[in-house]
């Protein structure tokens, strides 16, 4: 078992990703316990309704959110989407690697416990994924996080009762105006009984403009849910 | 990825590491290195195993004395000093092993196995066969060594893996016969085979026993000849031909037209089964098949690995084959095994095993093409296409490839095949897609071949896509830029050549590359530089003897750069072309046919399209031979100089350089023998001191006539025999008054015409004159500085055949 273990760490080096140090030999996460210790939690000021770092603390709600209608609650982001966190996110969608998240799921629990109240909640729903992208890669990891959270606070986890049902195109090189459009009727609520008058947290893995999230939203509250919270993994600090 | 630097480890535990983060590529580079370098240099097993010794010794000392950076290195002398010694000892065991005092020594009866699948070329078949015993003067030797036995087309009961009995005389392979020539010998060692078996008849091999082969071997020739049958069966013979060139990697069954086509037009490898077939199956299967059956994952990927396997095996285990199979394999496990997907580390273990299970495999060129595609494919790709996304993403990622790949190959098919192919960045992007279908529709229709009409409706629809790909291959190969031929590029060249493309990759990103890129430009162009001062310097005259099988050619160089062709054989062999574009010569100054019979013109037919040519000599005689004809027709058509020269003609080439043609005269001679061959251009060339006397194909009336007119004046050191040794030439009076130290018959093996005759042979050896033949000793090389010469031949007298 261990001469398999040193052949696959020759076939397969496992270094870091952020600081290249040689990782030992059971670990899989591909960032070191070090380096993970540098995750940090978002930090004030940021827009109490939709969660974006702000410049400064004078207005604690955004102008965007001031102006436009949100069908969320309110959004609460784990940390700004740079540096070791963004390392994990990518290791984790891009090259599968599984073992990150009990990590971050531990990590999202100790978030949760200082900045949420637990019991404001009846429901837990990941944002889904496309079918295809799902297989691709073999698991939401919005889903795997849901499920973390579902099991350490005894809380119901949906699965299934939200659908995206187009392949919607990749975000990341899109406008917010075209992010907005990509994702318009883009998920259906299956069982609306499962929803009624429930409060939800919706847990996805990165927010930028909250288009997704938005949208999901006001598909569940369309389909009779009480309020919907918004729990993400990481938040992209940059403008856009 | 760019905030990612800055969140080093705290701890600073950079100083630890000398460690190296990606042992397996560079072991693989090392032992590559040490490859090359066993390549290269000849050194003794005395010598390798001390140093070995030596430098075990050190390592263990500096690794007591915990000196990390020092054993490091010495870990990786040891790795570079003990893969040279096993390229030497592959290449002994291959080359001299068991079987080496069995050669040459008459016949012999020999037991062993069929080892690999028959391979059908042409008329021929090829069985590769692993020898066990070899029974000589009635005494049985066990040898474990492979040889190739070559039979007619008919003899095609042999399967893999039957036991046979042969006999016949066992020969080394044939090493190059020119400069620059392929070697056969240097080919058959990439396959680890040792030697050929010479069957004078047919019936001297027969089977002792039925395969034995191993169920797994069964179900891939079973599906082998399943896909064979379906589509001899589905498909009319053009397109079948392409569809199992495609899938299986056949060529035989190919009009030699289309494949040239595929040649010419640079996307020779859908031909050659390569990485895109094994992706595609990976994609077909694992991404589309399976996925739509609801496949679990794990089972999905294991499926698709055991059916990559099987079609390596199925196509014979050919390097590139081999490689995609790694490759593919570990990354469909890699994600199962919770490891992130290493590309580059895939990549060098593939190359690690091939080169492990034989080093000589480095010199394939199917393995060169193969690993250098998917390097630059790897190395290029992400930087090309985020560049073309104005075009649609497909489109952009298509080209990208393409284009990467085209970068990465070229300068090898230049040196390989004298080919540059620009037009196939752009004939891939039809040809792959097309290719993807073809190799789908390919693989359906032998799974559904259970039910014919769905097999037959597969086929069809298939029989369009093959239709389209083999026309779209015809139009692109007569696009500009397809097939164009160069001279093969200096091994410098191609070094610089891909540090260039690294250097211009990394420009923006390093300041060390910045200094770095103008320095080696400096550097090639003082190589350029200095290259071409040292060949100037020297004021040698050389002249090749070219062995071309039956007919003469004879290429000469001056001291000034200026060059002479005479002759060009009959051109069956196709040597010319590649033996001038491995000098790098592009022009030729003076093209001489001395008479024109189909064994002097034939060959001179490839090299006059293809270079630049000053002038052409001819004696003018009539004659109604369609190669001459073609001859004379490329000559008008492309405008090229042409000049009719006879006797009294004079030429001065760079000082001391004079060439006088003495024959024929104004008036052609009648009623001799042949009268084409009686009136050959003869020439004396004369450097300083130091006279050739080339004949053409010159009979005894010529040799009289240029006795009575010439007389001592004849005078040559050294002689091109006239007429390849015939026995109505080379008479007593002509060899006296030419008096020659040396003379160099071109002549054939086996040829039809009984060339040389014994007598001749016998009336130059009376004489003392030293002699060369192209037959026996390979191509021969005169090389003067107008006082003294030197001989060199390609091979050692007869010996080494």
């Amino acid at each position: 078992m261990n001469l398999i273990k040193i052949l696959l760490s020759f076939i397969f080096p496992l270094e870091c990703r952020i600081c290249k140090r040689t990782l030992e030999a059971g670990n899989l996460t591909y960032i070191c316990p070090e380096c993970f210790t540098q995750i940090r939690f978002i930090e004030e000021p940021y827009c109490l309704k939709c969660g974006r770092p702000l410049k400064s603390s004078e207005n604690r709600i955004c102008k965007d959110c001031q102006k436009e209608r949100r069908y969320f609650k309110r959004i609460y982001s784990m940390g700004p989407y740079q540096g070791v966190l963004r390392e994990a996110i990518l290791l984790l969608k891009y090259e599968r690697v599984k073992a990150l998240i009990p990590l971050l799921g531990e990590l999202l629990l100790k978030y949760c416990q200082e900045n949420l109240k637990m019991d404001d909640f009846d429901l837990i729903l990941p944002v889904p994924l496309f079918r295809s992208k799902e297989r691709d890669r073999e698991f939401n990891q919005a889903e795997a996080f849901a499920r973390i959270i579902g099991r350490h606070y005894s809380l119901p986890l949906s699965h299934g009762d939200l659908l995206r049902i187009r392949d919607t195109r990749s975000m990341s090189s899109l406008s917010p105006e075209e992010r907005r459009r990509n994702v318009k009727n883009a998920f259906i609520v299956r069982k609306e009984k499962e929803i009624r008058n429930k409060r939800i947290l919706l847990i996805d893995d990165i927010c930028t403009t909250a288009a997704t999230v938005d949208e999901c939203s006001k598909v569940l509250l369309t389909a009779g849910a009480r309020e919907v919270t918004v729990l993400t993994l990481a938040r992209t600090i940059s403008k856009i | 990825m760019s905030a990612n630097g800055k969140h080093a480890c705290p701890n600073g535990l950079y100083g630890e590491s000398t460690r190296i983060k990606y042992p397996l590529i560079t072991i693989t580079i090392i032992y590559i290195l040490g490859i090359i370098l066993g390549h290269l240099l000849d050194l003794s097993y005395t010598l390798l195993l001390s140093t070995l010794s030596l430098l075990l010794i050190l390592f263990f000392f500096s690794f007591w004395k915990k000196k990390s950076t020092v054993s490091t290195f010495l870990l990786g002398t040891l790795l570079l000093l003990t893969s040279l010694l096993y390229h030497d000892l592959t290449l002994e065991r291959i080359t001299k092993g068991e079987i080496a005092p069995f050669l040459h020594k008459g016949w012999v009866e020999i037991k062993g196995r069929i080892d690999r699948l028959p391979e059908v070329k042409e008329d021929r078949v090829y069985l590769i066969i692993k020898t066990e015993k070899i029974l000589f003067k009635e005494k049985e030797f066990p040898v474990k060594s492979r040889i190739r036995a070559s039979l007619p087309k008919s003899e095609t009961s042999f399967n893999y893996g039957d036991r046979v009995r042969i006999r016949g005389e066992l020969v080394s392979p044939p090493g190059a016969r020119n400069p620059g020539g392929e070697s056969f010998r240097d080919y058959l060692t990439t396959q680890r085979i040792s030697a050929l078996v010479n069957l004078v008849v047919n019936e001297q091999i027969e089977r002792i026993g039925e395969a034995r082969i191993n169920p797994f071997f069964r179900v891939i020739f079973y599906l082998r000849k399943r896909l064979l049958e379906t589509i001899d069966h589905t498909l009319p013979s053009l397109q079948g031909s392409v569809l199992k060139g495609i899938l299986l990697g056949r060529r035989e069954e190919l009009p030699s037209s289309l494949a040239q086509a595929f040649i010419t037009t640079g996307v020779a490898h859908v031909l050659a089964v390569s990485g895109l077939h094994v992706g595609l199956i990976v994609a077909f299967f694992h991404y589309g098949l399976f996925r739509l059956l609801r496949l679990p994952n794990k089972g999905s990927t294991l499926l698709t690995l055991f059916i990559i396997i099987l079609y390596c095996f199925m196509t014979g285990c050919r390097p590139p084959v081999v490689r995609a199979t790694i490759m593919f394999g570990l990354l469909l496990l890699a994600p199962g095994l919770g490891r992130k997907r290493e590309i580059y580390t895939t990549l060098a273990l593939a190359a690690l095993i091939i080169l492990l299970i034989n080093p000589l495999t480095l010199f394939n060129v199917g393995f060169q093409l193969s690993f250098i595609a998917v390097l630059a494919i790897l190395y290029l790709y992400p930087r090309f296409w985020p560049r073309l996304r104005f075009l649609s993403s497909y489109l952009a990622r298509l080209v990208s490839v393409s284009l990467a790949a085209w970068i990465g190959v070229a300068p090898l098919i230049a040196y390989h095949f004298n080919y540059f192919t620009p037009v196939a960045i752009l004939a891939n992007l039809f040809i792959v897609p097309l290719v993807t279908i073809a190799v789908a529709l390919g693989f359906l229709s032998t799974i559904f071949s259970f039910s014919l009409p769905l097999a037959l409706a597969l086929s069809s629809t298939n029989w369009l896509f093959l239709t389209i790909l083999i026309k779209v291959i015809d139009l692109f190969s007569h696009f500009p830029g397809a097939g164009i031929r160069v001279i093969t590029p200096s091994l410098p060249f191609i070094g610089f050549y891909y540090l260039g493309i690294v250097g211009l990759v990394n420009l923006k990103r390093s300041p060390l590359v910045r200094k770095a890129v103008p320095i080696g430009a400096l550097c090639l162009i003082a190589v350029l530089i200095w290259g071409n001062v040292f060949a100037s310097r020297d004021k040698l005259l050389k002249v090749t003897f070219l062995d071309i099988g039956q007919g003469d050619a004879a290429f000469i160089q001056f001291p000034d750069k200026r060059n002479m062709l005479i002759d060009g054989g009959d051109g069956r062999l196709a040597i010319l072309p590649s033996y001038l574009w491995d000098k790098r010569i592009r022009r030729i100054d003076y093209l001489v046919l001395t008479h024109p019979h189909p064994d002097h013109v034939g060959g001179l037919l490839d090299v006059l399209p293809y270079f630049k040519i000053g002038e052409v000599w001819d004696s003018g005689q009539e004659s109604t031979s369609p190669e001459y004809e073609e001859f004379l027709r490329i000559i008008a058509h492309n405008r090229i100089p042409y000049k009719i020269v006879r006797k009294g003609e004079r030429l001065s080439l760079a000082p001391g350089v004079g060439i006088n043609i003495l024959h024929p005269q104004e008036k052609f001679l009648k009623g001799s023998g042949s009268e084409a061959n009686s009136n050959s251009i003869a020439i004396r060339l004369l450097y300083k001191r130091v006279g050739f006397l080339f004949t053409g194909d010159i009979e005894k009336e010529a040799e009289g006539l240029l006795v009575n007119k010439y007389g001592a004046r004849l005078k040559s050191t050294i002689l091109k025999i006239p007429h390849h040794g015939s026995k109505t030439s080379s008479t007593l009076k002509f060899l006296e008054k030419v008096s020659p130290e040396c003379a160099i018959m071109s002549v054939g093996a086996n040829n039809l015409f009984g060339h040389p005759h014994k007598e001749v042979i016998e009336r130059y050896r009376g004489l003392g004159i030293k002699l060369y033949r192209t037959d026996e000793v390979g191509a021969v090389i005169v090389t003067t500085d107008g006082k003294s010469y030197n001989v060199q031949t390609m091979k050692e007298s007869g010996k080494d055949l």
